[in-house]
């Protein structure tokens, strides 16, 4: 009795150490975004931000920004649903092969994503892509491609664990009660793996807004043409103007902290992001 | 019997996977930084170059280091983003950015003191596929109907910046910018979408051609309406080792024209 007692006391006390080992390390990782942030602001003023938020090449840049990573990461989800349902659900020859290909623009670095992509617009099927009128090499839509290619495979993974994880047990219930397999889909599975579903995109999105080296390569870093906040910061911290890349970066920050912060307390009822 | 494979669910696996990767990156760490060779002071000198410029200047440090014994350490990046850097870290010996436009400025804003040089030029040309369907001969020719032109960004490269005064000197700036179909971080970019047969014409340093003479066709830029900029070297004033740092300016001063050469820059004609 006494030593089964201590022995649960000492389970408790481990369990409580535990914990506080937890708690420790999420308040120190906090605590470190935090102070990167505070170093950023630190470097800028508020003059400069007031500037930077005049500035017309920074207007085009904000709006090209969000036009083009919604647009990349609407069509990474619809890219995504399938493959990652698919994925997750069938057992195929090759399926960790192809389940690996979407490993590789998570991998490599942008740049080397983005030379790839320039290669296959540019000589392996620019022509014939030209002749349909689609022209991606130092184009508008060459920037949604390469915010596409490298967003896309965060929304397969994400969206292939949710429905790895779901209860498959629901789906059959629905079916023995006499819904067909779409009508499972949409009216089961779906409902189901909606927080997943908004991870996996929120995920995309985040990555497409930051992106860089890809679109870079692909897209060209024109001023006023294919100028995302990414290249706005890139181009002014190249000039040597720092405030006015950081003051940039900040409001980009801040932008996208906002909307993912809004999002996020929204859906908060039913959804953990 | 396949027990051993099941390792990787036990806690210890994990720890000692961690352990290996703190040795293996302390191993290379030690590796990378602490050099045989140092300086007087016990610091190694620390150089900030334009990125345009890394193979001359690290063949140059190379000789330098097997010559004297001094441990230099390099960082490359474009000149501006360098100016950043300094302006940040208050620290580092030399800079050797791609214009003197760059030296200047970081001796206007505190950074730089002593400027030599130059080492060598950055001298824009005009490059074009081999079969020139733009059919360019001469800058004049880039206001054209049908060029379409690849350029380094024109504020944020140091050649953008020249490409960008010598299209006021030709007094067709608007007609040629309106030719600009993309502007791109470097040189050694807009060269490698021409070859991938994008756009039919850019403007490059002259050394970014030397690999690409086979490949594409230079046509120089009238010396009358073409900008040459100096490639200087600047000590900090942050310096530790001052003595050092000038030795090494003086190296560079000394040696470095015929290396450039030999790395396709026009350079300070020696007498």
């Amino acid at each position: 009795m006494d030593l089964k007692h201590q022995s649960r006391s000492r389970t408790i006390f481990k369990k409580g150490l535990l914990f506080v080992f937890f708690w420790g390390i999420l308040l120190l990782i906090i605590l470190f975004f935090l102070l990167l942030i505070y170093s950023l602001v630190s470097y800028s003023n508020y003059e400069t931000v007031v500037n930077v938020l005049r500035d017309p090449e920074f207007h085009f840049a904000l709006k090209f920004t969000l036009g083009t990573s919604l647009l990349a990461t609407a069509l990474a989800t619809i890219v995504a649903l399938p493959c990652g349902y698919l994925l997750s659900r069938y057992r195929f020859p090759g399926r960790a092969f192809f389940d690996t290909l979407f490993d590789i623009p998570i991998i490599l670095p942008p740049l080397v994503s983005g030379i790839a992509l320039l290669i296959f617009f540019g000589p392996f099927l620019g022509e014939q892509l030209a002749r349909l009128g689609i022209k991606a090499v130092f184009s508008p839509l060459g920037v949604v491609i390469a915010q596409w290619f490298i967003a896309a495979p965060f929304a397969v993974k994400t969206f292939k664990h949710t429905f790895s994880s779901l209860d498959r047990r629901m789906e059959k219930v629905a079916r023995t009660l006499g819904f067909t397999p779409t009508m499972v889909f949409y009216r089961v599975t779906m409902p189901l793996a909606r927080n997943g579903i908004i991870g996996g995109i929120i995920m995309a999105w985040a990555r497409a807004l930051g992106e860089f080296g890809a679109t870079a390569m692909l897209a060209g870093i024109t001023r006023m043409k294919t100028e995302t906040l990414s290249v706005a910061v890139f181009l002014n911290m190249s000039i040597g103007d720092m405030k006015f890349a950081i003051a940039t970066a900040l409001v980009m920050l801040l932008i996208a902290l906002t909307l993912l912060v809004i999002l996020k307390v929204f859906l908060s009822d039913e959804v953990r992001v | 019997m396949y027990r051993f494979l099941r390792l990787w669910r036990t806690p210890g696996f994990w720890v000692a996977l961690f352990i290996l990767s703190l040795v293996a990156f302390a191993g290379c760490a030690a590796q990378g930084g602490g050099g045989d060779y140092q300086a007087e002071d016990g610091q190694p000198l620390f150089i900030y170059v334009g990125a345009n410029l890394k193979e001359p200047v690290s063949e140059l440090i190379q000789s330098y280091e097997a010559e004297t014994g001094v441990k230099i350490e390099q960082t490359y990046q474009n000149a501006g983003a360098l100016l950043n850097q300094i302006a940040t870290m208050k620290k580092g010996d030399l800079y050797i950015p791609g214009g003197m436009d760059f030296a200047l400025k970081a001796r206007e804003q505190g950074h730089g003191e002593k400027i030599m040089g130059p080492i060598a030029y950055h001298t824009p040309v005009i490059v074009t596929p081999l079969e020139n369907p733009a059919k360019i001969t001469s800058i004049l020719d880039l206001a054209g109907p049908g060029v379409e032109l690849v350029i380094p960004d024109l504020e944020a490269t140091a050649i953008g910046v020249m490409a960008s005064r010598v299209f006021d000197n030709t007094g067709l700036k608007e007609e040629i910018e309106a030719n600009i179909v993309a502007t791109l971080e470097s040189p050694a970019k807009v060269l490698g979408v021409l070859t991938m047969g994008q756009g039919n014409a850019g403007i490059v340093e002259y050394s970014n051609t030397a690999r690409y003479r086979e490949e594409l066709k230079i046509i120089e830029i009238d010396p009358r309406l073409n900008e040459i900029d100096e490639i200087p070297i600047v000590s900090l004033v942050y310096t530790t080792n001052q003595a050092l740092a000038e030795n090494f300016m003086e190296y560079m001063v000394e040696n470095g024209p015929s290396v450039f050469e030999g790395h396709g820059f026009k350079t300070p004609v020696k007498e």
